[in-house]
């Protein structure tokens, strides 16, 4: 839970970090943006993944009972 | 406690990771967005903060019914799938400039820190009742 909760912080002191850098070699304001929904884009997989496993799970239980 | 339940964890934390990520943009870039040719004031600058997280206060009650009427499985799904949709529209709008796109920017800000938020809450529950 704890790793759950620190991660999404490192990742903003990631971007406070990178978005800089990224502006300053390429001038264009929305190439962070399309990073930032291409990080929106794996949590979009992972949520598919999430979906899948939770689904499994919820089957089992039911066999079980 | 099994590989799934890791995974589970692993998968838990991604789904947070693109708002961590986005929802200090704005800070990031402050000098080009007050500058050509965007030109953002300070309280225009400063709404793109706001209207990330006003909406966070109402998002929560509404959610806790989603979540006892829909299936998780869709939920999350939608929810990760909103916060993705309204960067990428986001970062078209800064590329092409619309008049009048700053305004569509706050509207997609609110639904990503709307997103974001209920990701979080998505995150604690999935944890809390399927990885536990």
């Amino acid at each position: 839970m704890g790793f759950g909760l620190c991660i999404p912080y490192v990742f903003d002191a990631i971007n406070a970090t990178i978005t800089p850098i990224i502006y300053d070699s390429t001038l264009s304001i929305s190439l962070p943006w399309y990073i930032a929904s291409g990080m929106d884009f794996l949590a979009v997989i992972a949520a598919l993944i999430i979906s899948r496993i939770v689904t499994n799970k919820e089957k089992r239980k039911k066999d079980e009972i | 406690m099994e590989w799934e339940d890791i995974l589970l964890i692993f998968l838990g934390t991604i789904i947070v990771v693109g708002y961590g990520y986005s929802m200090d943009m704005p800070q990031a870039l402050e000098l080009p967005l007050r500058g050509e040719p965007y030109n953002l004031n300070s309280i225009e600058f400063n709404i793109l903060y706001f209207s990330t997280y006003l909406p966070i206060l109402i998002t929560d009650l509404p959610l806790g019914v989603i979540l006892d009427k829909f299936p998780l499985q869709k939920t999350v799904v939608v929810i990760a799938l909103s916060s993705f949709i309204a960067e990428l529209l986001t970062a078209v709008l800064f590329d092409f400039r619309p008049e009048g796109y700053i305004y569509i920017v706050y509207a997609l800000r609110a639904i990503v820190g709307m997103a974001g938020s209920s990701a979080f809450t998505m995150q604690g529950f999935i944890m809390a009742r399927y990885a536990a």
